[in-house]
């Protein structure tokens, strides 16, 4: 099983490696090509996760090579080499990221299939060495290489933003890189810092084994205003990458810049990294500090539920409205994890899985929409529900799934998340924030309201009513102020997926006149499995929900002690305590 | 009596290029044209690569195990040797860089003059004496005028070679009047001696302890106290070698002297005359004046000026040779992170550690400068002029394998993985958090973390600039087929492209160079080990600090407890390797005669 963990981090980068080779063979070998890989990564990263254990698992098919430090090549003795380990395994919290950046990728594929006629062998290049990232951050069990996949995740979307964007897709692509890379400089720092307080105490090399850092900090806990500093640097990379309330500007730009695979993986896989650092490393690494930022990042967690909610109301761009929309939601899912109880955690982690089937989908089918009728503004559409019946299906499932219906996904995941919240707020913590923290829980509520309100408005819009399309392409792409986003190169390419769609694929006959047609085989491939996963998720969660648990539940446990000595009713005396101990370095 | 034959083949290496150098010269006048001096131009450094990595095999081995081994003018460590190793590499990429470019009638002579520069820098390596070490210096510079004014004859190229040659002349007036003190102060032209024969490192320890001492003991020095010297000469001498970097505050020659040169001399002026610098610092000022306060002080405040100045300068700039002269710039704060770590240290694992990253990050630097600038000679070469960064536009399409070295390259100097530059920052970053962190520094920490943070925001303040050129390549279309956006011009744009191609020595650079900075990156170990066991052969050969004295001296280093038992640690340690030094002089008999 180690072995196929293995197989499937590398089997994107050597299939994007083979792009290369076939790039002269035209686009239809290399499409096919990615389709395959894309087949084979989910199976193989299916057969993996399928046989991850059902009551969990700290490390799961894991396997090592050294890469950096002992053990990586002949020569005489070199123990001061830093401990670096190309270290890969799945727990409970990787286990359900790592399948969910696979199943991703096929729709990625399958939306691009006739979007993307401009230096194809690059495109599907680009996309498999994100996959490979991807799949590489979740498996990562060594610091050093999580931090590798972290940041290389960033050259492919860099190029697939601003060479397949739209209009602005160079400032775009230039923005979302700078955002991201000046915050994970910083937590990069942050992170050395931990590794080299670790090997202070050890007294070896530097290492880099997330577990051995575990066991390590646990026996040498930081001090108090080591965590505090550590804390803000592991910030600022995580929070830009979720991206938390203030932080979050790049992300409606890039979303709405980005191809519609850009889209998909980066709402659907890359800000997840930016959550899952938070609870792979802040948590359980930083208690002391975690605690006494949580009514902090509580706080601008709902701000950003509420906020990215109104903002999303206001847009008239699908794609802005669902990019505001991951503000919104990421919110909930930050939300969750700093309630910092096992509820919330666990609703969390689900969250994460959930908002990127929701939001996956959400993006692949604006972007079916845009090779369609090449605009993507709500009020130049109308009543599509009888020219796409089946496109309009997949669009209420999603919609439904993203505002938490009972019986999809959305809905145990928020749920948990509220719950968790509301224990924080009225049961568990007792100190100087008690009526803050039930505020905040409170206010987080209307996020649900203010988010079925806007995703109902948007299928409302688009979906019923009078039927309004935009006549022809010409006039579609220049009729809205926002029109001008239908750029040159967007504009071929379209052309082009028209016309393989008529001819190649004769299946779907638009049913009145010659409305454009209805899902073709390839995007009901592309959205059917992440249907499946909705519809599972949403009834059987606790299939979900027991694999992470082990993992998870000990993170939350041992967060209750600091917890309670931070904000527990004998509160001022750790302060005091707090102090002595400033006063004693 | 016969010659003492053996400084002779220790320096085999730089013979066989002086010798191709002279051959060059000598026959190109009456050949000119003949088709064997491209091989003698290139065969040289693969001859020479053979000889340093075969004749000398054995002593590798011996080098790491024993450390610096350095008597006589010759200093057989493996700082040296790893050096001249890549210094040759670099001779030989940059030989195929300029093959093409240089004027035809002067092909020859062009060639024999890179060899000379190269030549120099190996002398750099392996100097362990003040004019030995200002000869290499000055086998570099001279050469370099000659080539800058070789490379392209117009305003621009005159203006830029006349203001780099009266610097350079400045420089090296600095620094000479800084070796004129370190001679007073040691009494010795020798760098680092041995029991027997004290060199200048030794001199100046035993003034700077006497001196100590004195104040210690509120008695004077007997006779004059040449410690009062030591500021003139690091600051003269870090001055000096301040303009080899391109350090602020003389960095400012290199951006108009980037723009005015040719493509393949500006990577020559962004790697040769920087690795001479590093080399230069660590051997007269980290080796000599270890942990003392002016220097490392000096090394903080200069490192944070001139990357952030480098960065934000190259922010603004349209024309590609000026950025990459400002990210030059940058680079070289980069640089001075390590060695001030490597100065401040107080154990000799730190400052291994410092200079290991520091010789790390020269390295990638080197080769994805290299790599950078091969690439704008190639795409200058099909004809399509590149001296904007807009001018770049669409060479994503049409020079797809030019624009990715490129590419691998900018990303490298942002430092993103999995690109050498990753690895040079995370060796820097933690080297200088190391120090940061330090349970007894107190003071220091601020220092360093400060450098720390400022160094890691720089990373991305550079990552602006680097992504523009990236940008700028990929994401617009070239500015003659805008309009015409079919699948048919597209194919007509590369054909157009594909109708003049580079040459294939220049071509050979540039791959070589982007498959060095991915290897290295994929790779580390190999590097890491090499950077390691050099920064180890001269941390081991810097004599303990006096940190007592220092605080006595200094307010800035706190008095720690425990230190004498540590202070007696590293003197027993010094004596062992004094002890192997000497074993190993006797082996490689009477080096150090002269």
């Amino acid at each position: 099983m180690s072995q196929l963990l293995l197989v499937t981090i590398f089997l994107p980068l050597a299939g994007a490696l083979a792009m290369a080779g076939l790039a002269p063979l035209g686009r239809e070998a290399v499409r096919w090509t990615a389709l395959v890989i894309a087949i084979a990564t989910l199976a193989l990263a299916g057969t993996v996760v399928n046989s991850f254990p059902a009551d969990g698992a700290t490390a799961f098919a894991s396997s090592e090579l050294a890469w950096v430090g002992p053990g990586s090549g002949a020569g005489p003795a070199s123990d001061w080499l830093p401990d670096v380990r190309f270290s890969v395994g799945l727990d409970g919290l990787g286990v359900w990221l790592f399948g969910l950046s696979a199943l991703l990728l096929l729709t990625s594929v399958l939306v691009s299939w006739d979007a993307i006629q401009d230096r194809p062998a690059l495109f599907y290049g680009m996309l498999l060495l994100l996959e490979s990232g991807c799949l590489g951050v979740f498996a990562a069990r060594d610091l050093l290489l999580f931090y590798i996949f972290f940041e290389f995740t960033l050259i492919p979307l860099f190029f697939l933003i601003g060479i397949w964007g739209s209009e602005e897709r160079r400032y775009a692509a230039i923005k979302f890189f700078l955002f991201t890379l000046a915050g994970s400089v910083l937590t990069f720092l942050g992170l050395l810092a931990i590794v080299l307080w670790d090997a202070r105490h050890t007294g070896g090399a530097l290492r880099f084994s997330i577990e051995g850092l575990t066991q390590g900090l646990a026996a040498h806990p930081l001090p108090e205003s080591w965590q505090t500093w550590i804390f803000l640097a592991l910030f600022a990379g995580f929070a830009i990458k979720v991206p938390l309330f203030p932080l979050h500007t790049w992300l409606p730009l890039a979303h709405v810049q980005a191809p519609t695979a850009g889209s998909v993986f980066l709402a659907g896989v890359l800000l997840k990294i930016g959550t899952y650092g938070f609870l792979r490393f802040n948590i359980p690494w930083l208690p002391a500090a975690t605690a006494s930022f949580m009514p902090w990042m509580l706080l601008l967690s709902v701000i950003g539920i509420v906020y990215g909610a109104l903002i999303a109301l206001a847009q008239r761009d699908m794609k802005r409205l669902i990019a505001y929309s991951s503000v919104s939601h990421l919110g909930f899912v930050m939300l969750g994890l700093f309630a910092i109880n096992r509820l919330g955690i666990q609703g969390g982690t689900l969250q994460m899985i959930n908002h990127g089937l929701s939001t996956g989908g959400l993006f692949a089918i604006v972007g079916m929409l845009y090779e369609r009728y090449h605009t993507r503004e709500i009020s130049q559409l109308g009543g599509l529900a009888r020219r796409l019946p089946w496109l309009s299906l997949f669009m209420l499932i999603f919609t439904f799934s993203s505002i938490g219906l009972p019986g999809l996904n959305g809905f145990p995941g928020e749920f948990m998340i509220l719950i968790g919240m509301f224990q924080r707020g009225f049961v568990e913590t007792a100190g100087a924030w008690r009526f803050g923290l039930q505020v905040i829980a409170v206010v987080a509520v209307s996020g649900v309201v203010l988010g079925a309100w806007y995703m109902l408005w948007l299928v409302r819009s688009v979906f019923f009513g009078p039927i309004k399309e935009p006549h022809d392409d010409d006039h579609g792409a220049h009729a809205g102020p926002h029109g001008s986003d239908h750029d040159k190169h967007g504009h071929g390419g379209d052309h082009g997926g028209d016309h393989a769609g008529d001819h190649g694929h004769g299946h779907g006959e638009a049913p009145l006149g010659a409305g454009p047609p209805d899902l073709r085989w390839r995007e009901f491939a592309a959205l059917v499995p992440l249907v499946i996963f909705v519809v599972w998720i949403g009834l059987q969660p606790e299939y979900f929900l027991r694999r992470m648990q082990s993992t998870l539940n000990p993170v939350a446990d041992a967060m209750v002690r600091p917890i309670e000595q931070r904000w527990g009713e004998s509160a001022p005396a750790v302060a005091g305590s707090t102090a002595d101990q400033l006063g004693s370095r | 009596m016969l010659p003492d034959l053996t400084t002779l083949t220790l320096l085999l290496p730089e013979i066989v290029l002086v010798l191709s150098a002279t051959a060059l010269y000598v026959g190109g006048a009456f050949r000119p044209g003949h088709s064997l001096w491209p091989l003698v131009a290139n065969g040289a450094y693969l001859a020479a690569l053979g000889l340093l990595l075969g004749f000398e095999w054995g002593r590798w081995e011996s080098l790491v195990e024993q450390g610096a081994t350095a008597s006589g003018p010759l200093s057989l460590d493996y700082l040296g040797q790893l050096l001249r190793s890549i210094t040759l590499v670099i001779g030989l990429l940059l030989s195929l860089l300029m093959s093409r470019t240089a004027p035809d009638e002067l092909k020859t002579e062009h060639a024999g003059t890179l060899m000379l520069a190269i030549a120099g820098l190996m002398f750099v390596a392996r100097a362990n004496e003040l004019v030995l070490l200002f000869v290499g210096l000055e086998l570099i510079s001279i050469p370099t005028y000659a080539l800058l004014f070789m490379g392209r004859r117009d305003r621009a190229t005159g203006e830029a070679t006349a203001k780099y040659f009266f610097l350079s002349l400045l420089s090296s007036g600095l620094l000479l009047y800084g070796f004129s003190f370190l001679y007073g102060m040691g009494g010795t032209t020798t760098l680092i001696g041995n029991g027997a024969e004290p060199g200048i490192r030794e001199a100046v320890a035993a003034l700077r302890a006497a001196s100590a001492a004195s104040v210690a003991s509120a008695e004077s020095v007997a006779g004059p106290n040449l410690w009062l010297l030591a500021p003139l000469a690091v600051i003269l001498v870090s001055a000096g070698l301040c303009f080899k970097l391109a350090a602020v505050p003389f960095h400012f020659y290199a951006p108009d002297v980037y723009q005015g040169a040719t493509a393949g001399n500006a990577a020559l002026l962004a790697v040769l005359p920087k690795a001479a610098g590093v080399l230069a610092f660590t051997r007269l000022i980290v080796a000599i004046f270890p942990a003392y306060a002016t220097a490392w002080q000096m090394a903080v405040i200069v490192a944070i000026l001139t990357m952030t100045l480098g960065n934000i300068c190259a922010l603004w700039q349209k024309h590609v040779r000026r950025l990459l002269g400002y990210s030059s710039i940058a680079h070289s704060g980069y640089l001075l992170i390590g060695l001030s770590v490597a100065l401040v240290a107080d154990n000799d694992a730190l400052r291994a550690e410092g200079l290991a990253a520091t010789l790390f990050y020269l390295a990638a630097y080197a080769f994805a400068s290299i790599g950078g600038f091969a690439a704008l000679t190639y795409i200058a070469e099909t004809g399509k002029p590149v001296d904007h960064v807009e001018q770049l536009a669409g060479c994503g399409r049409s020079h797809p394998l030019a624009a990715g070295v490129l590419a691998v390259s900018m990303f490298s100097f942002a430092g993103i993985p999995v690109f050498a530059g990753f690895w040079g920052k995370f060796a820097l970053f933690a080297s200088t958090l190391e120090m940061a962190t330090g349970a007894n520094y107190g003071p220091l920490s601020a220092w360093f973390a400060t450098l720390a943070i400022v160094g890691a925001l720089n990373a991305a303040i550079g990552a602006a600039y680097y992504l523009r050129i990236v940008g700028a390549m990929f994401f617009q279309s070239a500015p003659a087929s805008v309009g015409v956006t079919t699948g048919a011009s597209a194919t007509a744009v590369q054909a157009s492209a594909s109708e003049a191609t580079g040459s294939a020595t220049t071509l050979s650079a540039m791959v070589a160079c982007g498959l060095l900075v991915i290897g290295m990156g994929v790779v580390p170990a190999i590097g890491f080990r090499g950077a390691g066991y050099a920064g180890r052969s001269v941390a081991a050969t810097a004599p303990a600090a006096t940190p007592a004295a220092e605080a006595a001296s200094n307010s800035s280093m706190p008095v720690r407890p425990g230190e004498t038992s540590g202070d007696t640690a590293n003197a027993s340690t010094r004596d062992v390797t004094h002890n192997a030094a000497r074993v190993v002089a006797d082996q490689v008999t009477s080096v150090g005669n002269e």
